[in-house]
């Protein structure tokens, strides 16, 4: 009796501790790093004088980070130990001295750009980078389209659009390369010409997509017009 | 023994407890989401159903009134209702194959709406009066359609409720079944935003007989030359371009190649710059010295000039004729120049091919020249009907302009003009200003804006 009366509560000790971790990490695992970057004006200028003052910086004081910007914020953060990266985060920023509000906003065009990159990488990372450059040129092509919302957010956060974004994959970091191939199809580049879906023929479960003119295969995905 | 018990039993309650409260506190959270996305997706209803019906409305007025001023409001009017139904419509948790059709009607008559606003003067008649009440006839049974649901909502229908199983549930049928059936979707001529003629494109640059795939391998060769290491046949495109796709590789890069079949255009390169070049390029530039100087400013001008060069060579390589740089911006370890064709001193813009190279290396890593294939022809009677001085005239004081070029522009929607393009400043920003040579209307205004990646136009 006390031995299986131990069994039982070890047992529900278990199940509601899975119960947590399945709630926790498993239902809900997507939780979005806020990565703060220094993107006003007067940030940016002073950032540059600061650097100018310390002899990395040599170019005018006028808020643009422009890329005599990012290599002397690259040569700082080398000489200060930091990530590399030409980007002043809240690690680069404290280092320079300042810190960054959370109420900056970006421009208009950045935030689209990293919309897109987040959907690219969530639909197509481990794909030819062509595929990525593709993906991303759906969506712009959808934008176009009079069949599809007319924003990039409009278009992504389109309901069941991207199963990526239903499961909230979309929420994790894209990576240089998704960013890369986002701002490429920003550019014009479109290796589909014009098509408005693409699916991959091994787990796609809607028999509809097949009727639709295929125009061509990168990688696993097919796309259609 | 006794006391073991009452241990084990205080042990238990205590879990049952935890548990309870738990359980209590996430059903609690629960079900405030899914009533949150349940309002969401009734507001958006409610929102589309007020729109449609005030579109109806507004189109009956239409039919009525006579008198362009007034139509011109109901037009501004349905303008701004049939952006709205479509914002509500995607907002709504139906498949995209549901929407197509709705999406691209509101979309349509959005678009419509604005070419009678901006392109008609005078009152409605003819064909746009015939036009106008097919509409309103679509409208109102997608009115009444739409009514009807949301007489079941005003019941207690939960949308959010009806949206799972194999079919998309209730909700998605309820919508599928009178967006495809009982709707009469009218077809709207008009050059405009959506309309048919931007998108049905035709090719009009590629000339020459069609290559097969063993011709195409040989061209990706006279590209590549002795860099090459690799290629594979992927597969074709069919579309808009016939193409045989490559992967190509190098000794440290991969490329995607598309050849054109008729004619053996190189269309696109892309290659993707992967994080360990970028790296290996930065230890170079680290090492050349301790601050960043001007001398390694003035190397990236350098830079940028030797890429607009291996870029304008590169089009020459392929054929292309006097191509030459428009715009050139870099950022990182790579330079973007625009190339056009610049004959008898007039810049063809409808003809833009886009170059990336990586600088370290002097490569090409990008290369897209569909633009070119599709609207590059010999152009003729290339002749302004207005003088530059007229057109200088015709531009607002306040800009201060700094120099001015003759080039063909692509319009808006379809088709290319000859204009004047004015660089000038204006509150220390840069514009363009586009002036028709022919008609001496003001086509384009573009203000230049300095971004991360250098300058960019909107």
């Amino acid at each position: 009796m006390k031995r299986f009366l131990v069994v039982l509560a070890v047992c529900l000790c278990f199940v509601m501790g899975l119960s947590y971790v399945v709630t926790n990490y498993i239902i809900l695992p997507v939780k979005t790093e806020v990565v703060e970057v220094a993107t006003t004006t007067s940030q940016n200028k002073t950032i540059q004088q600061r650097l100018k003052t310390w002899g990395y910086y040599t170019g005018a004081v006028d808020g643009i980070i422009g890329p005599k910007s990012i290599a002397a914020i690259k040569k700082f953060q080398k000489n200060n130990g930091l990530v590399v990266d030409g980007i002043v985060g809240s690690k680069t920023a404290a280092a320079i001295g300042i810190t960054l509000s959370s109420s900056s906003s970006s421009s208009q065009s950045s935030s689209d750009l990293y919309l897109l990159a987040k959907c690219v990488h969530a639909e197509a990372r481990g794909e030819p980078y062509s595929g990525q450059v593709a993906v991303a040129a759906v969506i712009l092509n959808r934008v176009k389209s009079s069949k599809f919302p007319n924003s990039i957010a409009g278009v992504i956060y389109q309901p069941w659009a991207f199963t990526s974004v239903t499961d909230g994959q979309i929420n994790y970091e894209p990576d240089t390369t998704a960013y890369n191939a986002a701002r490429d199809a920003m550019n014009g580049w479109d290796p589909t010409y014009g098509c408005l879906f693409f699916y991959n023929p091994s787990t796609s479960t809607s028999s509809w997509i097949y009727n639709r003119q295929v125009v061509t295969t990168i990688g696993d995905h097919v796309f259609a017009l | 023994m006794k006391k073991a018990f009452i241990i084990t039993v205080s042990i238990l309650s205590c879990v049952i407890l935890v548990m309870g409260i738990y359980l209590f506190t996430t059903t609690t959270s629960l079900t405030a989401t899914s009533a949150s996305l349940e309002n969401l997706y009734q507001r958006s209803f409610y929102e589309l159903v007020n729109n449609v019906n005030n579109m109806e409305v507004e189109m009956s007025k239409l039919m009525v009134s006579n008198d362009s001023t007034s139509q011109q409001k109901i037009l501004t009017s349905l303008k701004q209702q049939t952006s709205d139904a479509e914002n509500s419509l995607s907002l709504l948790p139906l498949d995209a194959q549901v929407l197509t059709q709705t999406s691209d009607f509101m979309n349509q008559l959005n678009g419509y709406c604005t070419s009678l606003v901006t392109y008609k003067d005078g009152a409605i008649e003819g064909e746009d009066f015939e036009t106008l009440s097919q509409v309103h006839l679509s409208l109102t049974s997608i009115k009444d359609e739409l009514n009807s649901i949301m007489e079941k909502i005003m019941q207690g229908y939960m949308i959010s409720q009806n949206i799972s199983g194999e079919d998309g549930g209730d909700f998605t049928i309820k919508f599928s079944n009178f967006v495809n059936d009982t709707i009469d979707y009218p077809s709207m001529i008009y050059d405009g935003p959506f309309s048919a003629s931007t998108t049905n494109k035709t090719v009009k640059g590629l000339t020459g007989e069609e290559i097969d795939q063993s011709e195409a391998e040989l061209k990706v060769g006279s590209i590549f030359g002795d860099k090459l290491t690799g290629m594979t046949f992927i597969g074709n495109t069919s579309g808009t371009f016939e193409t045989y796709d490559f992967g190509v590789n190098t000794a440290d890069k991969n490329y995607y190649v598309q050849i054109t079949k008729k004619g053996g255009f190189l269309l696109n390169i892309s290659a993707n710059i992967t994080e360990a070049a970028k790296t290996a390029n930065e230890e170079e530039t680290s090492t050349s010295g301790e601050t960043v100087t001007s001398d390694s400013v003035n190397s990236t001008d350098e830079a940028t000039n030797t890429a607009v060069e291996i870029a304008e060579n590169f089009a020459k390589n392929r054929g292309l004729e006097n191509m030459k740089c428009v715009w050139s911006a870099s950022s990182e370890n790579v330079c973007y120049v625009n190339l056009a064709p610049i004959v008898d001193e007039i810049i063809m813009y409808p003809d833009l091919v886009k170059v990336k190279i990586e600088l370290s290396s002097g490569e090409i890593v990008g290369y897209e020249a569909s633009s070119y294939a599709i609207n590059h022809t010999e152009r003729e009677d290339l002749i302004a009907q207005i003088t530059e001085t007229e057109a200088k005239a015709l531009i607002s004081d306040s800009l201060i302009i700094d120099s001015t070029k003759l080039c063909v522009i692509p319009l808006d929607y379809v088709g290319e003009t000859l204009a004047y393009e004015f660089a000038g400043e204006f509150d220390n920003y840069n514009y363009y200003l586009y002036i028709d040579a022919y008609t001496g209307s003001q086509v384009r205004v573009l203000r230049v804006i300095q971004t991360d990646e250098g300058e960019l136009m909107i």
